[in-house]
């Protein structure tokens, strides 16, 4: 796995990159914003992980600009900023997930690794969770080995769902996947394919969870 | 960097009083010497009129033709004069009855009394003079009289002198409007001094006894001021001390685990220890999140920030997205509920502090609430309330009122609690005019509400 660490601050660069190293992963470390466009620009990153106070700018006004040339990879911010608004304008910038500082590094591995595993561009043509098994070139998926028929939107909301299971999938991105493929856009598209494919599934081992006023996520049945 | 071209009170009303005082007292000297110019012209022309008069009374009419016998006494004393050369003429006609030849019949400056008289200026003889004719009438002949102008010149020369003290007056008037002015200005002089001196020192309020009316709004402002910085000053302090004492504890904790991490006995006991120190810094790192969160709060700081009108629907809406992630590793379930149909739930006030307010009382719901509960935002319009449902135990009735004072905690608390996360909700409340409530919530754990003024 390749990362790219943008953080200016010596220290934490060389823990982390310590970190990282020992378990395998390649690091890429920046200290400044126009170093992170340089290599950003001609070099593909499995992982961005990105402090918000740097030298030359706002890393959120960076991730801002960088985002619509580069939509798929995953961004974890790490920063100081510690305020609840902080949070909310970084996940809307387009941050996939936010730590603050001080964080524990068991912590960091395993926002790392969740990341890694609803993004992966490796293992997005083959997801798994509980007894599903999504195969996303052969349309296809299995429930315990069984395949199920699903219309290919039902296929993609599924998609959605099992990439980042079990947390949430607001309801705002399932409409916004479905608007893409120029299907009917509004919450009722969304709710209409939720519903067919809860039908689906049936009384299985996952189950669709409404979150209320949120949107939807995979529960395996012992664990709900 | 550009200096400011300031202005400079004293000097700009030292020339506005000065400039016109010097005008009045020059346009003053103007009129009183034209003036003086007129008079001496008159009343030395009456002197020649005089003169020619005389001679005229001397004219005869005999067989239809003047006559005029003028002994040498009689002219000797109506001509005489030590000062200046007096010369006449008297004329029937053009024919010279008596007198020089040549006197100038006319000039410049002419100046006529009366319908029979007339002066004028004239050379004569070789010297600049002042010429008066008188008509007799009957006989019909001329008198003139032409006089040099040294008199006259004297005169004047004399009548400057009246106007010397003129001078003096402008000399006083301008030391009089420079002093005046001076003396005004110097209290806010000194009062400036002061003020600059003592700043330095303290922050203490200055006098304000001596200070004129005009500076009274500005002292007292400054006072104003100067206590409201003390005031956020003790606070400041206060708090920094509360902090440096609530850090102190944590801190402590620390060197005894790294203490006994350090004397451990093998690596696997050593191991546990410094897990438990993660923790303890996890707990610190909250701590200091919260004391800055509440001294962002500080009711004078607070009030320079800039409210606007904002839709808390929407606000909470992004605070619950952005604890999704939490609730999901902790199993507990994170709803929004809201009863507007989707239409904004309009308030003033400031986001930020808002959505500190919702993500510390969603933070407290998520730590109390155990897994596989339920943690409930709830949006409603009349009037506007932002209420979080809990999962857990409630608080007792008997602690209601204290778990929202500084660093107090529940007897129900429970994980890295801070004993600052309510106190913060409570004042960004207050701040924002809005109240908060505590309540059984029909989930079975507690319920927080912001009620904001409608």
């Amino acid at each position: 796995m390749q990362i790219l660490l943008i953080e200016d601050d010596p220290e934490i660069r060389r823990e982390l990159m310590l970190r990282w190293q020992s378990k395998g992963w390649g690091v890429t470390t920046c200290d400044s914003l126009a170093s992170a466009d340089r290599h950003a620009r001609n070099h593909v990153h499995e992982l961005v992980v990105l402090d918000l106070q740097l030298p030359d700018g706002d890393g959120l006004d960076w991730l801002r600009r960088w985002r619509p040339r580069d939509p798929g990879t995953p961004v974890l911010v790490l920063t100081a900023r510690d305020r609840v608004a902080d949070r909310v304008s970084g996940l809307q910038g387009g941050a996939d997930d936010y730590l603050t500082k001080p964080f524990a590094a068991t912590e960091l591995d395993a926002r790392i690794e969740a990341l890694m595993r609803r993004t992966s561009r490796d293992r997005d043509a083959r997801l798994q969770f509980g007894p599903l098994l999504w195969l996303r070139d052969e349309a296809r998926l299995l429930m315990d080995g069984t395949e199920l028929e699903l219309h290919p939107r039902e296929f993609e909301v599924l998609g959605l769902l099992i990439r980042r299971a079990p947390r949430l999938v607001p309801k705002r991105v399932i409409v916004d996947a479905l608007a893409e493929k120029n299907i009917e856009v509004g919450d009722s598209a969304a709710e209409v394919y939720v519903s067919r494919l809860r039908r689906k599934l049936g009384a299985g081992a996952v189950q669709i969870d409404t979150v209320r006023g949120f949107g939807y996520r995979l529960l395996l049945a012992e664990a709900a | 960097m550009k200096p400011v071209a300031r202005r400079w009170l004293q000097r700009e009303l030292q020339w506005r009083l000065a400039l016109p005082v010097l005008g009045m007292v020059l346009v003053g000297g103007l009129f009183s010497a034209l003036g003086t110019e007129y008079l001496v012209d008159k009343v030395f022309d009456r002197w020649l009129f005089d003169a020619a008069r005389s001679l005229a009374a001397e004219v005869r009419h005999e067989g239809g033709r003047a006559q005029i016998a003028l002994s040498h006494q009689a002219e000797t004393m109506l001509l005489y004069d030590v000062v200046d050369h007096v010369d006449f003429a008297v004329l029937d006609g053009d024919r010279l009855l008596a007198g020089s030849p040549g006197i100038p019949l006319s000039g410049s400056n002419e100046r006529r009394y009366g319908a029979t008289s007339r002066a004028f200026d004239a050379v004569y003889g070789g010297h600049e003079v002042r010429v008066a004719w008188v008509d007799t009438g009957t006989p019909a002949a001329r008198v003139g009289v032409a006089e040099t102008l040294k008199k006259r010149a004297q005169t004047r020369r004399d009548l400057l002198l009246v106007f010397l003290p003129l001078g003096l007056v402008v000399v006083l008037a301008a030391f009089v409007v420079a002093r005046g002015v001076r003396r005004t200005v110097s209290p806010l002089e000194t009062l400036a001094a002061r003020w600059n001196q003592r700043a330095h020192l303290s922050l203490d309020a200055m006098p304000t006894d001596e200070v004129p009316r005009e500076l009274l709004p500005f002292a007292t402002a400054l006072n104003d001021m100067l206590q409201r910085l003390r005031g956020v000053l003790e606070r400041e302090q206060r708090f920094a001390s509360t902090a440096a004492h609530q850090l102190r504890t944590p801190l402590t904790a620390l060197q005894l685990g790294l203490a006994r991490a350090a004397e451990a006995s093998d690596l696997a006991s050593a191991r546990g220890v410094l897990e438990e120190l993660g923790e303890t810094t996890q707990r610190t790192a909250r701590l200091v999140q919260q004391l800055l969160a509440l001294s962002r709060l500080d009711p004078e700081l607070a009030k320079t920030t800039a409210f606007s009108r904002l839709d808390v629907q929407a606000l909470a809406h992004a605070v619950g997205l952005a604890y999704q992630d939490v609730a999901a590793d902790r199993g507990i379930r994170l709803e929004f509920e809201e009863t507007t149909d989707g239409l904004p739930v309009l308030i003033r006030g400031q986001a930020e502090l808002i959505s500190e307010a919702l993500g510390n009382l969603v933070d407290n719901a998520l730590r109390y609430t155990p897994a596989g509960g339920l943690v409930r935002i709830a949006v409603s319009a009349a009037p506007p309330t932002l209420a979080v449902h809990d999962g857990g135990p409630g608080v007792p009735e008997h602690e209601k009122e204290r778990i929202f004072e500084r660093f107090a905690r529940g007897s129900t608390a429970q994980g890295a609690g801070t004993g600052l996360g309510l106190a913060i909700v409570k004042e960004i409340a207050e701040l924002h005019g809005a109240t908060v409530r505590l309540a059984r919530s029909p989930c079975g754990g507690a319920l927080f509400s912001l009620v904001f003024e409608a």
